[in-house]
């Protein structure tokens, strides 16, 4: 009886494991295929290209892709991953294939830079921004600055630690004494601090994993303000500029970009990249998007 | 009879399909009257001076002003111009073109001659090429033309402002025709064809400075710029937006399946896997001691129990990079964690209890003196399982099935962890829903809504018909076959002698009342 008990595990298991390998089988297809075409230098050769970038990019840079694959039909795009930049760094860790990264702080390029995840000699600024608080497109508000939330009469949301908008907001939000830094930064306030690791005092703002639902909280009416870049208002519709941050209560922001260590197709990323900050059409695109090419 | 039922289980689906499309209609509607009422709301105050508008379904009308639905033309009724290929940049750039700065700069074109409108926020410098005026009869230093120039650049940028800064609320306006305009230490220079082929504009300090930094001394905020151009009347395209069945089929034509096909090849993987596992699971608690079955009872049943994110961080520990187990993978070449393999495993760790359970109570509650008469007949374990065990808790694996299924279909938390969102890969229509959200697409995350709640729907209504299947001859055997049962609970020496084929006969028997009553 326990011999057929067995037998019948055995049998089951045989089917799971069976399954499983099928599974392989089907990927080791597909990732034999994509390494022979990824390992592929030359030009003509059909490449394609896997970018992780900032949230806020989605649809500018969906857009230049687009382009970019009908001006180089050999160069198509995979879907390409737009987070938190915090989360991005998180997804490379766990072992996730990019070809190229592009984050929306220096602070989280640093990291990645220092993780080993991008090639530090390929690092360059790309686009600036602008950070502004939004309100729901019919919202009564204007001309509202950092003070008018340090009265604490209006719910605010802000992206948390992972996301860079986050950490510019805190930054921002410390210069009315709204946001504390930890212990090892006590007392700076504004562009001399992280934006991470501190607490909110005296409000209690939602936070959230990515700019996008950042905006989409005051998008929904869910929160009065909320803090995000100029390029998501145009982004995403619903929301309306109310007041813009000024420039030196935060760290200037800048999107680096940098080719993975782990990529397979170098120099077509690295060409991309350099067609992004330098093609005429590709810069009709980020303006029309809201992003400055940085200096 | 049968056929009967299936005509109205597919009246019924149909039913639905129709009730879910009429308020999509509905809402499709809705959402346009109020885009073209909300719309002109603005510029109406800020034009009160101008005509009262009228509001056309479908339209645009910011004043007196006709928009088209893409927002980039635009026509007044009478006017002796239009404007057509109208664009809006939200923002320039401030690097330097083919390694000389030219300050900060917007590119308009590979055509020379377009009208153009930067904003300050305080000024709007308004550039006509004196070409262009000439020849369409503009005349910048008549009060009526500037006034026409300005609705059409105010209304055209409203309809393209989505909230950002408008021209309408910039107090000082500037016309210009000539290509260089100085204000206040700026020099805004116009159709300036910095390369080949390519013209931009520019804003530069007269001084050559980079008047967008703060230290400069005439610093200025640049906020939006627009360009456009001057066409006859009768060249001006004026789309109206599609309504009703019309704007449907577009939107439907421009959706991306792939989540469909990624969710459906997944809950069909993982069903399978799902299926074997929890009945062998069943199979092997039943059989091992009481306390080791606590044990691997628990083990089976946590992970639903647990929050999905759980095992899904859990599996992202095990399979990730750092482990030693996720580093094999990925040099074998299998990388686990976002690949559509992913999906499967996380479908298959929050789905595996609902089989397991729904087998195991369907095991446990078959007659035990049942298994055991099969026994004394020298029945081997695997045809007891397949013979008696499995025919006899069929409703019950099916049903524990469907619900596996559901289960699978909607996993969101531990597939995000582990398999992320790839498009076409590991993007299933619950993870669909939760990014066209979050990326400004709420029609389409509303489409996906309205999919998986039809879905949801067709599987709870075969459960409940199949239950009803069920409970109908379990009625009918409480009535009618008492008498029999009340034998066989006599005890197995009942069916001594020819009891093989008799207990044969027994579950023949009543695989038939089954079948009928599943007819009836």
């Amino acid at each position: 009886m326990k011999e057929s008990a067995r037998r019948m595990l055995a049998l089951a298991l045989t089917g799971a494991l069976a399954s499983s390998f099928a599974l392989f089988g089907c990927t080791a297809n597909t990732t034999s295929t994509t390494s022979a075409s990824s390992s592929s230098g030359a030009a003509a050769q059909p490449v394609e290209l896997q970018l992780f970038a900032a949230n806020s990019l989605s649809k500018a840079m969906d857009e230049a892709q687009a382009l970019y694959t009908s001006q180089n039909p050999s160069v198509t795009f995979a879907d390409t991953q737009y987070k938190g930049s915090g989360e991005l760094n998180e997804m490379l860790a766990a072992g996730s294939y990019a070809d190229a990264l592009i984050t929306a702080s220096g602070a989280t390029m640093d990291t990645a830079v220092e993780k080993g995840y991008v090639n530090e000699a390929t690092r360059q600024n790309m686009f600036s921004n602008e950070l502004v608080i939004v309100a729901k497109e019919d919202a009564p508000y204007q001309d509202v600055t950092l003070a008018d939330i340090a009265t604490g009469e209006h719910t605010l949301c802000v992206g948390d630690d992972s996301v860079p908008a986050g950490t510019y907001a805190a930054q921002a939000l410390s210069t009315v004494g709204l946001y504390e830094p930890p212990a090892d930064q006590a007392g700076k306030t504004g562009a001399d601090i992280s934006g991470k690791g501190g607490t909110y005092v005296g409000i209690t703002p939602v936070l959230q994993t990515s700019v996008g639902n950042v905006c989409k909280q005051a998008e929904n009416g869910d929160v009065d303000f909320a803090i995000v870049y100029s390029s998501d208002v145009y982004r995403f519709g619903g929301v309306k500029i109310v007041g813009i941050i000024p420039n030196d209560a935060h760290k200037p922001i800048v999107y680096p970009g940098a080719i993975c260590t782990e990529s397979g197709n170098y120099s077509a990323a690295e060409d991309f990249l350099q067609w992004c900050l330098t093609d005429p059409d590709a810069q009709a695109i980020w303006q029309k998007w809201g992003f400055t090419l940085a200096e | 009879m049968l056929k009967i039922r299936g005509a109205a289980t597919s009246l019924l689906i149909l039913l639905m399909v129709v009730a879910c499309l009429v308020p999509t209609l509905a809402w499709a509607s809705e959402e346009e009257s109020l885009g073209s009422v909300e719309e002109p709301a603005a510029p109406i105050a800020a034009l009160s001076a101008t005509d009262a508008a009228s509001v056309e379904r479908g339209q645009q009308m910011f004043g007196n002003v006709s928009v088209s639905a893409e927002g980039d033309a635009a026509l007044i009724e009478g006017c002796r111009f239009g404007v057509s290929d109208f664009v809006r940049a939200q923002s320039g750039s401030d690097r330097a073109v083919d390694g000389v700065y030219r300050g900060y700069n917007y590119y308009v074109g590979t055509e020379p001659e377009n009208v153009a409108v930067v904003s300050t926020g305080d000024h709007a410098v308004v550039y006509l090429p004196a070409s262009v005026a000439a020849s369409f009869g503009i005349d910048l230093a008549s009060v009526d033309d500037r006034a026409m120039l300005k609705d059409y650049l105010v209304a055209l940028d409203s309809a393209n402002a989505r909230g950002s800064s408008r021209l309408e609320t910039v107090p000082s306006w500037h016309f210009t025709d000539q290509a260089v305009y100085e204000l206040d230490g700026v020099a805004f220079r116009f159709d300036e064809q910095l390369t080949e082929g390519r013209y931009y504009l520019c804003v530069i300090g007269v001084d050559g400075g980079d008047v967008t930094a703060q230290s400069h001394p005439s610093h200025i905020t640049l906020e939006h710029a627009d360009f456009a151009r001057i066409v006859e009347p009768d060249q001006v395209v004026i789309a109206q937006e599609a309504t009703g069945l019309a704007w449907l089929g577009e939107f439907l034509s421009a959706i991306d399946y792939s989540p469909l096909w990624v969710t459906l090849r997944t809950t069909g993987i993982a069903i399978l896997i799902i299926f074997v596992l929890g009945l062998a699971a069943a199979y092997f608690t039943l059989r091992i001691s009481p306390r080791a079955q606590d044990i691997f009872d628990s083990i089976f049943t946590i992970p639903m129990v647990l929050p999905p994110t759980v095992c899904g961080f859990l599996l992202l520990l095990a399979f990730g990079r750092s482990t030693a187990l996720g580093q094999w993978f990925i040099d074998v070449g299998f990388p686990l964690v976002f690949s559509w393999q992913a999906t499967v495993i996380a479908a298959v760790i929050v789905a595996f209890p609902l089989m397991y359970r729904s087998a195991r109570g369907a095991f446990e509650n078959l007659d035990p003196n049942m298994l055991d008469a099969a026994r004394t007949l020298g029945w081997s374990n695997p045809r007891i399982f397949f013979k008696l065990m499995l025919p006899l808790s069929w409703s019950s694996i099916a049903a524990g099935t469907v619900l596996s299924f559901a289960r699978a279909l909607g996993e969101f938390g531990a597939t995000l962890f582990l398999a992320g969102n790839y498009a076409g890969i590991t993007r299933t229509i619950p993870i669909a829903i939760y990014f066209e959200w979050m990326n400004g697409n709420t029609d389409v995350a509303i489409f996906w809504t309205i999919v998986i709640m039809i879905f949801s729907f067709i599987v709870i209504l075969f459960i409940n018909l199949w239950s009803r299947r069920t409970t109908k001859y379990r009625r009918r055997e409480r009535g009618e076959d008492a008498g029999k049962r009340g034998q066989a609970k006599r005890g197995p020496h009942v069916l001594g002698g020819g009891g093989e084929e008799e207990l044969e006969r027994g579950v023949a028997a009543y695989e038939a009342q089954r079948m009928e009553g599943g007819a009836r």
